[in-house]
């Protein structure tokens, strides 16, 4: 792999030199200050790796000073915030500092995991210039990962340099000062070794489905290579669906459920219909299983934004009600966590296991190369999504609106697995406006839902002001789903241009010359 | 972003050490700070060892670049926007642009996505540079010495905010270089108080351990955190931060 570009230049501190000698290697070159020594370190990161996406890495250190440091990647500059203890899981949760608003907007609603962990130490120093001021920071480092695969390299043995604001010349004369005295250059920086280390490395997840096929291989062997792979993804999702760690885990796995029955429909007359057929009752079963948990997240998300519309004496009323939803939430996700444990859910994995990695192909089609399977199923999907967006009138009932959302759907799935068959910028624009469309269909969606779960509410003992309260949040709501439905029109008009059918027909009508 | 300037139309006041010494505490609290030494003489900056001195002197204040002349200090979470000797002609400068009152604000807004917090510490004068300041900042924090002509000073300040038509600026006052053995400071300090509602109850002690931050040079709470002044700073700070 080649060496990652980063701003805070590390060094391998060669296996036959002492503590002392580097010690006095970095004295006689430069002019260093003892600041103590860290004993161990902690990588933390949200499951979809938002921070190092974002070009950040956030490393905790332990015990009594604990502290949060952010480091960002393009030029190695550090946020340091204190800590009472360890990193609560939330950074909404967190006490004001640099690191917190700075991490705290780009984590939103998903919980910081530890990575990876390092014992040892890791000496630090100031390196000063004639002044007496501070120009640069180092870290020679002894560390082990903690629980290391057998046979992979665990002793991370550094001098990490860290630049400050502003004194970029400085930080290049210590990093000349290195080189010169003998350390050779680190070929991955210390997170990314650590990470080997544990066989793991840097954004091993996204939300993102990416899969290369091979235009020629037959749909059969595609087809299970695409839901061997949702079935990873969904597994991956589970233990966090599990423990309720932050709602994105349920909302993934659900993805990776609705990507798989989408798969399901669209391969039947690949892997045979009837084969099929008990595997698609389970994922709709699990579908249904695992939604009413994720409405209860997504209204509780939502809460507070609702809240707006309140005056204090409701919001007062409403405040009993959200415990209420947090009771009804804790609730289905127990009833949740019991199935994903249960034998049953368990003995349907295994079934679907066996089914994906065996057998032969029943279906008529399961011998096509892919790329025609693909243009088969795309150009359907699209045709009947326009055939049902242009059928919607204004008197057409909201459940058709909801229809079409789901075909819309359908229609991006499939373009996300065979993306990598089709022309890079073309397909990435026919997705692009599908999505404009569905995030209108979604708004509308999530309006629905909301007005829903309100109701239900009101079921419960509720009191006259909540009570009251519910109807203006439901009047509020509905008020706005009659602007988003009005509008809806214009919005699939802006989706039936002449120029999009042309670019869906280029890219996915059979018999066109690829 | 809040913007705080540290100003008085008199020098002398301990003006550069509460400046100092509030970003200090600022960082301290967990705010991302930057203190912009705005003094040609630099003593903010030579209290940080940083040497005053802004690549392109005072034209960068009108360029984009300006954010490139920050430099850390040794202390984690405070930055400083050295001074340059090419400050004393900022006013000039100012005076040429066509938004004059309003220029070194447009400057100031360039760090707003990476600071929860500027401290201003301005020269003393009343100028074109003030205005600027005072246009530029959503508190103005002015030390005041507990002397007659301080008064005079207060009365001096207060009318040219009400002519600048900057009433809506946040004005606090605290004293400064505060000596509780001198009956004038005590009877001043209870009259002032007594009678305005913009002065903060944290006074600031004339303090030989203040003075020895030439010597040191690094913020007092760094080398005498148990002192009456440093705890007298960590105290004004809070008020200030607590401050609408």
């Amino acid at each position: 792999m080649a060496a990652a570009r980063t701003g805070a230049p590390e060094f391998v501190v060669p296996v036959d030199w002492s503590r002392a000698r580097v010690r006095r290697q970095l004295a006689e070159r430069l002019n260093i200050r003892d600041e103590g020594v860290d004993r161990a370190l902690v990588f933390y990161d949200t499951f979809d790796w938002l921070l190092h996406r974002a070009g950040y890495a956030l490393e905790f250190v332990p015990g009594n000073d604990a502290l949060a440091r952010l480091i960002r990647l393009s030029d190695g500059l550090v946020q340091a915030q204190n800590l009472d203890g360890d990193p609560p899981a939330f950074m909404r949760d967190w006490p004001r500092g640099p690191v917190k608003t700075v991490a705290g907007e780009l984590t939103d609603v998903r919980a910081l995991l530890p990575l990876v962990r390092l014992s040892g130490s890791a000496d630090r120093f100031a390196v000063l210039n004639r002044e007496g001021k501070t120009v640069c920071r180092l870290s020679v480092d002894k560390w082990q990962v903690d629980n290391a695969s057998a046979g992979a390299e665990s002793t991370l043995s550094r001098v990490r340099v860290v630049p400050l604001r502003g004194w970029r010349e400085e930080a290049d004369a210590v990093v000349a000062a290195l080189a010169d005295a003998g350390f050779p250059s680190a070929a991955t920086p210390t997170l990314d070794a650590a990470l080997a280390a544990i066989g793991r490395q840097v954004r091993d997840y996204s939300q993102k489905f990416r899969m290369s096929l091979s235009p020629n291989r037959d749909a059969a062997g595609t087809a299970r290579d695409i839901l061997l792979r949702l079935f990873d993804d969904m597994q991956r999702n589970e233990e966090g669906t599990k423990r309720d760690i932050d709602p994105e885990f349920l909302h993934d796995y659900r993805v990776a459920v609705r990507r798989t029955r989408s798969a399901l429909a669209a391969f039947r007359d690949v892997l045979g219909d009837q084969v099929l057929d008990p595997h698609r009752k389970a994922f709709r079963n699990l579908g249904r299983l695992t939604g009413n948990k994720r409405n209860l997240d997504v209204h509780l998300l939502d809460f507070d934004r609702h809240l707006l519309l309140l005056d204090d004496e409701q919001r007062a009323a409403v405040a009993e009600l959200r415990r209420v939803l947090e009771t009804q939430c804790r609730h289905a996700g127990e009833q949740l966590a019991a199935h994903l444990k249960s034998a049953d859910y368990r003995a349907f994995k295994r079934r679907y296991r066996t089914f994906l990695e065996g057998g032969t192909a029943s279906g008529p089609s399961a011998a096509v190369p892919v790329r025609d399977f693909a243009d088969r199923v795309l150009w359907k999907s699209y045709r009947r999504i326009l055939k049902d967006g242009r059928a919607i009138g204004a008197k057409s009932p909201d459940e058709a609106l909801h229809e079409l959302r789901k075909r819309g759907k359908q229609f991006r799935y499939l373009m996300e697995f065979f993306q990598s068959l089709y022309p890079v910028k073309p397909m990435k624009a026919a997705i692009a406006e599908l999505k404009r469309l569905q995030d209108q269909l979604g708004v509308f969606q999530d309006q629905s839902v909301q007005i829903e779960t309100l109701e239900s509410l009101r079921a419960g003992d509720a009191g006259d002001v909540a009570s009251k309260a519910i109807d203006r949040l439901v009047a509020g709501i509905a008020a706005q789903q009659r602007d988003t439905r009005a509008h809806f029109a214009e919005h699939f008009a802006r989706f039936d241009t002449k120029a999009n059918r042309t670019r869906y027909a280029s890219l996915f009508k059979p018999g066109k010359h690829h | 972003m809040r913007v705080i300037a540290l100003y008085s139309i008199k020098g002398g006041v301990g003006k550069t050490a509460a400046a100092v010494n509030l970003a200090w505490q600022s960082a301290r609290h967990g705010c991302r700070t930057l203190l912009w030494d705005l003094d040609p003489q630099g003593a903010a900056s030579w209290y940080f060892r940083i040497r005053p001195t802004l690549a392109g002197g005072v034209r960068t204040v009108l360029k984009k670049r300006l954010v490139d002349g920050v430099r850390a200090t040794d202390y984690p979470g405070l930055d400083l926007l050295p001074a340059d000797f090419t400050y004393r002609n900022l006013d000039l400068l100012l005076d040429a642009q066509k938004k004059r009152r309003r220029t070194l604000a447009k400057a100031t807004d360039r760090f707003a996505g990476d600071y929860d917090c500027l401290l201003l510490d301005c020269a003393p004068s009343i100028s074109l540079v003030s205005e600027n300041v005072f246009r530029s900042a959503d508190l103005l924090l002015h030390p005041l010495v507990p002397s007659t002509l301080s008064v005079r000073t207060l009365e001096q300040l207060v009318e040219f905010l009400r002519e600048s038509g900057l009433d809506d600026l946040r004005l606090l006052n605290f004293f400064s270089m505060v000596d509780r053995r001198r009956k004038l400071h005590r009877d001043l300090m209870d009259t002032l108080g007594a009678h305005r509602g913009d002065v903060l109850a944290t006074t600031i002690p004339n303090a030989s351990v203040v003075e020895r931050m030439g010597v040191e040079r690094r913020p007092v709470g760094e080398y005498a955190p148990r002192s009456a002044a440093a705890v007298a700073y960590r105290k004004l700070w809070e008020e200030v931060d607590a401050a609408p």
